[in-house]
């Protein structure tokens, strides 16, 4: 009797166990989200010369972008996407550059910090696999528009100079944390000041065909505003395997 | 019948032969295009070096690889600047190739810049003059051909979005594209480029400093330089010559708003190619205006040493904003095309309108010439009184005035003086040799300087003769022997 309650007991610790280490691996540390509301924007660049507005319809949005310990995770649990096995096609030479090896960001690498050097392919792969996607141009572009205190889009001039500062700042070493640079309007941290992110529909940058990779500024809605032009430019020179050491990206979601 | 066939013969040979010569000759001359022949990698030079001239008589195929890098790097002394460069330093590098040259450029952007880069090079006849062709992501590299059409000097700069900021912080250079025959030899050859720089801190402050939107809209630079930074081509950086060289600058301005008036100070241009364009537009220019984007070379001979100042000559730029360079000339004096300061003599407004003819002195002597010897005999008391009349109006009346009566508190009177009448000796003595120092004339203080007077004995004697029986004095006489013997003291 007291031999079958002890190995019952045995049995649950184990059990308990190897569950709290299934929980362990399974466990998804997902990023919170705010729910934007949505409104009207004037796109950097006129759709068919149009000065209409584009209607950005309510989503939610991660508050920060995704970590290095985040996408340890999704490497984890997907190994075709770790360093070694990723197809050439879907992330270049220097996918991961920074992390130690294929599951292990090493000491270098700040795991609160934004993962850097994902391509596309990459960044689609985790937010399908957090059940989410990648934000459009529009909607990282209208949350984008707020500052600390103001939805947008028209800016005091030393906004627009610290905007323009931070893109010709070097590159820390090593990147410091999330939610480490300011909180906007919208409730959403670090959209300046940290890393550029992925869009779902980043070569729409090139929307008129204007040759922005060449430095076209015809057509465009703001001259004035040298920070969209630095992201635009940008965005229209990258390709879907882009692995880049200033380029991360967050989640969005729609709205049911 | 024989004789006839041959001349027949004959002359249809000459006529065959004329008519191939003639074709020969004229397919030669539509031959326009060379042959190209070999392959070999241009050698890039940082200002203000420029790479030896291209030797080769037929065009080529020339390799260039150029990095796009973003660095920090000084604007002026403790001021620093997060720069954008071609090749790590402002102004990007020198490139040199031959008219005709296909040229196989590879731009490669640093793995630690922030953002894509590409070149647009006014050399380049085609869409965007290769920037479309050559825009590359931070640690990629792109690769783009294209054939050198036309001669000249051409800038270089980035054009990626937004052009205006990406030329702003640094990312500009010059291509040369030599003409078939090369460019005259000569003795040195410079690569000087002007540019401007914003900055929300003023010129001088401190610091990393932030470029400046507004000051960049409003075309209201905080620095204008040569070379990228103040000083860049000053003092232990200055361009070298010798006496007798023959200089050529490759000058560029790319802006990013303002024209240049390109100057150096002590100079004379003897030969200009306007716009960096194939031909030599003018001779003897003193100033050249360089448009924003574009280039201008300059010829001159240098023939006195000394240090030559670069200037854009919208002046205040090289004042105040760094438009400053020098070109350091070592060597032999030449007296003949330069004397440097020859006197420094002592100047009034009385000299001036006498010398304009302004006011005339007493009884309208004119004053004599410096070379007109006046030997008259002494024991003519008038004729050494007007002799010594003459002297005074050339000589004395600057300071001590027609009048005799000198200026109140700076010059002391003649005219009635109890400094002069008491002591003859003294009075020769002070034309001779000059007076420092305070003197008391007729119970007032004077404290100035008198310069001595270069005057011979005779005129020395004749002056002070003039003065002592002028303007109610003592009606002394001094003799030259008398001079001589306070001279020779």
């Amino acid at each position: 009797m007291k031999t079958g309650f002890f190995l019952i007991i045995v049995m649950m610790t184990f059990s308990l166990l190897i569950n709290a280490q299934n929980n362990e691996s399974t466990k998804i540390t997902v990023t919170k989200m705010v729910y934007i509301k949505g409104g009207n924007y004037l796109p950097l660049f006129k759709k068919n010369g149009s000065t209409e507005k584009e209607q950005i319809k309510p989503f939610y949005l991660d508050i920060h972008a995704v970590t290095n310990k985040q996408f340890l995770q999704f490497v984890k649990s997907n190994p075709e996407w770790s360093r070694s096995n990723v197809k050439k096609i879907f992330a270049e030479q220097s996918y991961l550059k920074d992390w130690q090896s294929d599951f292990n960001p090493g000491g270098k690498v700040n795991p609160t910090a934004p993962v850097t050097y994902v391509s596309w392919f990459a960044a689609k792969a985790y937010s399908k696999w957090v059940d989410k996607r990648l934000p459009t141009l529009a909607e990282l572009e209208f949350v984008a528009m707020a500052d600390e205190n103001s939805p947008g889009p028209n800016h005091s001039k030393s906004y627009n100079e610290k905007l323009i500062r931070w893109y010709l700042k070097e590159l820390p070493v090593k990147l410091p944390n999330v939610k480490s640079t300011y909180k906007n309007y919208r409730g959403v941290y670090d959209m300046f000041g940290l890393i550029r992110e992925w869009t779902f529909d980043f070569n729409t940058a090139n929307i008129n065909g204007t040759a922005i990779c060449g430095g076209g500024s015809a057509g465009a809605t703001d001259l004035k505003n040298y920070p969209a032009f630095l992201r635009y430019g940008f965005n229209s020179c990258l390709s879907g395997n882009s692995a880049l050491d200033n380029l991360g990206f967050r989640c969005a979601k729609d709205v049911k | 019948m024989k004789k006839i066939l041959n001349l027949k013969i004959f002359s249809v040979v000459i006529l065959l032969s004329t008519a191939a010569l003639i074709s020969i000759v004229a397919i030669q001359g539509c031959h326009q295009t060379e042959k190209r022949e070999g392959t070999e990698f241009a050698n890039l030079t940082y200002a203000p070096e420029v790479p030896s001239p291209i030797l080769r008589d037929h065009p080529s195929k020339v390799i260039v690889n150029l990095e796009t890098k973003q660095v920090v790097g000084r604007l002026a002394d403790g001021v620093q600047y997060p720069f954008w460069t071609f090749g790590g330093k402002v102004p990007g590098k020198f490139i040199r190739i031959r008219v005709g040259d296909k040229v196989e450029f590879h731009l490669h952007n640093s793995p630690t810049s922030t953002m894509p880069h590409n070149i647009d090079m006014h050399a380049v006849t085609g869409p965007g003059g290769g920037a479309p062709a050559s825009e590359t992501l931070p640690g990629h590299s792109s690769v783009f051909s294209f054939k050198a059409e036309r001669a000249g000097l051409f800038i270089y700069h980035c054009a990626t979005q937004p052009v205006p900021l990406h030329i702003a912080n640094g990312m500009y250079g010059l291509i040369l594209v030599e003409p078939k025959d090369g460019l005259d030899p000569v003795d040195k050859e410079f690569y000087v480029m002007q540019s401007e720089f914003y900055t929300k801190d003023d010129y001088g402050t401190p610091g990393l400093q932030q470029f400046s939107m507004d000051k960049a809209l409003a075309e209201n630079p905080t620095y204008v330089v040569f070379n990228g930074s103040v000083g860049a081509l000053t003092n232990e950086n200055a361009l070298q010559a010798k006496v007798g060289d023959k200089v050529r600058i490759f000058v560029g301005n790319i802006g990013p708003n303002k024209i240049s008036s390109f100057h150096i100070i002590g100079e004379i241009f003897d030969k200009v190619y306007d716009y960096g364009g194939k031909n030599v537009t003018q001779e003897n220019v003193q100033t050249v205006l360089i448009p924003a984007g574009g280039a201008a070379i300059v010829e001159f001979t240098v023939k006195v040493p000394g240090t030559y100042l670069l200037v854009d000559h919208s002046i205040f730029r090289a004042f105040n904003k760094g438009a400053l360079g020098m070109l350091k000339v070592s060597g032999k004096p030449n007296k003949e095309i330069f004397s440097g300061k020859q006197k420094d003599e002592i100047f009034t407004e009385t000299q001036a309108e006498l010398n304009s003819g302004a006011i005339e002195s007493d009884n309208s002597v004119s004053i004599p010439n410096d070379d007109q010897p006046s030997e008259i005999n002494e024991n003519d008391i008038n004729a050494v009184i007007q002799k010594g009349k003459q002297v005074f109006s050339r000589t004395c009346i600057a300071c001590h005035q027609i009048t005799g009566k000198g200026i109140a508190g700076v010059f002391p009177p003649l005219a009635g003086s109890d400094f002069l009448n008491a002591d003859k000796e003294r009075a020769i003595g002070i034309v001779l040799h000059g007076k420092k120092g305070t003197l008391t004339v007729n119970g007032k203080t004077f404290n100035n300087i008198m310069p001595p007077q270069n005057l011979s004995d005779g005129e020395v004697a004749a002056v002070l003769t003039y003065v002592y029986n002028s303007f109610g004095n003592s009606k002394k006489v001094v003799k030259s022997e008398e001079v001589k013997k306070v001279r020779n003291k």
